[in-house]
């Protein structure tokens, strides 16, 4: 479950996020939808430990953000979070297959068999078991985006945090995608928080939030610099 | 997959840069490498090649000359001294030994040297030969072991000589044809004959031809007034004794005595002269190696900038950042200097045998010279200098700016 409360943030003098009270409960998969700017992605790097708030806390899964040390908030990070981005940042250099075992590595999951076992069981899932041994540059963009949904995934993370996941996408494959993305963090009890700004992706979610809602600076824009 | 494994999937990936990385460290090892080994070889060289004989006699003009003439056959003689100075020499209270030595002809360009045959049981205690025995009568020659072998010479085998050191011998060789023609010229009817071969001394002894001291008088046609030697090479009897003959000679006219170590360190200090010039060249070459490593790394971060910035996002610590960023230098380092090192003691191998025939260096380029492994050390440290700056900048940059790069 994530927990925010009274969280601030702004980018030097610009403040960009207000955000009183906000809860997302364990294996809800929530849409934010919201203009260019509105602090979408912001919210988003916030909930990954990426950005540190100016104040206010994050509670996940009983653990809050706030209080840990940046060491803290990377081991947090790579146990708790996946993360699925708008241009897929596989590494060019490595394998399909080597991008999840590189993403694998500081993680507890098991034997060396067992771990290519549970690759191949993700591959087979997401409909790439013919293109584990293909470079990035050698897979069309929807199946690089499928890569890096088994990269965050793969760990079973509780929370999944996805930034625009189909911004790069043609309509049909960002709508196979996201039902897609929407079937695995529902088959492995995933939390999910996705952040896209179409409305048609959106009304996939059983819970679709507008930045408005939450973000109290939205609905006072005059007075942003008064509030924080 | 390892931090070891992606940091080498990443070289592989920049294929080319990498190369260019990998050359430039090479090449610098490899000449330190060759330097350091032709530095350890010409100082033991020059350390064991006159042996007990501590003072050189011979006709006025450079100590350097002389001492180099007479135990590395290098350079022209100075000139000759009378015989009876020989005797002189034999005869004093402060000498253990002496042998007097005339040079003056060559063959197929390996010097012929005419001294006593108690020489060999003086320096090399008698150590025994390859083949055959040492000479004895006029005509006989005993070779060197490099000589014997670049000349395909065996016992039994005979040749005449030209007249003419190695070092003069092109204008040596001019005089002889003008001359060619006076009467008593016999280098052309003088017959060598082998009768052995010498084991291994691993100095210039290797590269010359061995005779009894008489040839020179023989050839010549000398009468015994006209009896000369080129140097005479002394075993001191004491310390005392070393600076006595050397005070004797020195106040004789048309002679000199030369220290033998003080020629050879004043030669080692004119080659560390010349070192020390090749270090400041290679200084240039390790710098522009280092800057090749940076530019090398700063765009292998350039190029990954998203990679660590997506590190940072699935939770690899600044730690393991620092690693394989650092990582990737030493181990492009690592890899151009054992390659530096492999291919400077293949150089050595395959030219050892021909700078020992032409220069009288003798490599050990199956060896590590002394400091080749600091080189090497010090090859690594500067892998890491050079990869800690561009490894620091990524280390301190927000993840999210490097995100959005």
């Amino acid at each position: 479950m994530i927990t925010i409360q009274q969280l601030k943030k702004s980018y030097g003098q610009q403040p960009i996020l207000y955000i009183p009270q906000w809860t997302v409960q364990q294996g809800e998969q929530v849409a934010l939808l919201g203009p260019s700017g509105c602090g979408k992605s912001t919210l988003l790097h916030l909930l990954g430990g990426v950005l540190a708030a100016d104040a206010g806390s994050i509670t996940i899964n009983g653990q809050t953000l706030s209080t840990m040390s940046e060491a803290a908030r990377d081991e947090f990070r790579s146990k708790q979070i996946g993360y699925v981005f708008q241009d897929f940042y596989l590494i060019p250099s490595l394998t399909a297959k080597e991008n999840i075992e590189w993403a694998l590595t500081s993680q507890e999951r098991g034997s060396t068999m067992k771990r290519k076992q549970l690759i191949e069981q993700w591959f087979e899932r997401v409909g790439l078991s013919d293109h584990m041994n293909r470079y990035p540059s050698q897979l069309s963009r929807g199946q690089q985006q499928r890569v890096a949904m088994i990269r965050a995934l793969i760990h079973t993370p509780p929370l999944v945090l996805a930034d625009e996941p189909t911004g790069s996408l043609d309509w049909e494959t960002a709508s196979h995608i996201m039902q897609l993305l929407l079937e695995l963090s529902k088959e492995h009890s995933m939390t999910l928080v996705t952040v896209t700004h179409d409305l048609h992706l959106a009304g996939l979610y059983p819970t679709t939030v507008q930045m408005k809602e939450i973000n109290e600076l939205m609905k006072l824009p005059a007075q942003r610099g008064v509030l924080v | 997959m390892t931090a070891w494994g992606y940091i080498w999937r990443n070289i592989k990936h920049r294929a080319m840069l990498s190369t260019l990385t990998i050359v430039a460290v090479t090449v610098t090892v490899a000449i330190f490498s060759l330097l350091l080994m032709s530095k350890e070889s010409i100082e033991h060289g020059a350390q064991k090649g006159y042996g007990p004989f501590e003072v050189v006699i011979g006709a006025e003009g450079s100590e350097a000359q002389l001492v180099l003439h007479t135990f590395y056959r290098m350079g022209a003689p100075l000139g000759n001294i009378p015989y009876e100075l020989l005797q002189q020499v034999k005869d004093s209270e402060h000498v253990d030994q002496a042998f007097g030595i005339t040079t003056g002809d060559q063959y197929n360009g390996y010097s012929i040297v005419g001294i006593e045959a108690a020489y060999f049981g003086t320096r090399y205690d008698n150590r025994a030969l390859q083949q055959g025995r040492l000479y004895q009568a006029t005509g006989e020659v005993t070779l060197g072991y490099t000589a014997a072998k670049e000349l395909g010479l065996e016992v039994g085998d005979q040749f005449t000589g030209a007249h003419g050191t190695v070092a003069g011998f092109d204008q040596e060789e001019h005089h002889s044809d003008e001359s060619a023609h006076e009467p008593h010229d016999t280098h052309h009817s003088f017959i060598y004959t082998v009768v052995g071969i010498l084991p291994q001394l691993s100095n210039s002894d290797d590269r010359a031809i061995f005779t009894t001291m008489d040839y020179a008088w023989a050839v010549h046609d000398s009468t015994e007034e006209e009896r000369e030697v080129t140097t005479i090479i002394v075993k001191p009897s004491s310390l005392l004794g070393l600076q006595m003959i050397k005070q004797q000679m020195d106040a004789q006219s048309g002679v000199q005595a030369a220290y033998s170590s003080k020629a050879i360190a004043d030669v080692l200090n004119m080659v560390d002269t010349g070192s020390q010039l090749m270090m400041i060249m290679l200084g240039i070459c390790t710098l522009l190696a280092a800057t090749s490593l940076v530019l090398s790394l700063v765009a292998s971060i350039q190029e990954r900038k998203r990679d660590v910035g997506l590190m940072r996002l699935v939770g690899k610590s600044k730690r393991y950042i620092l690693m394989v960023t650092i990582g990737e230098g030493v181990l492009l380092t690592a890899i151009g200097a054992f390659i530096g090192l492999l291919a400077g003691h293949i150089t050595g191998a395959i030219i050892s045998k021909q700078l020992f025939v032409y220069a009288g260096i003798q490599l050990q380029p199956w060896s590590l010279a002394e400091y080749e492994l600091l080189m090497l050390i010090g090859a690594l440290m500067l892998g890491i200098l050079a990869s800690l700056g561009p490894a620091l900048k990524v280390y301190r940059t927000d993840p999210i700016s490097l995100f959005r790069a």
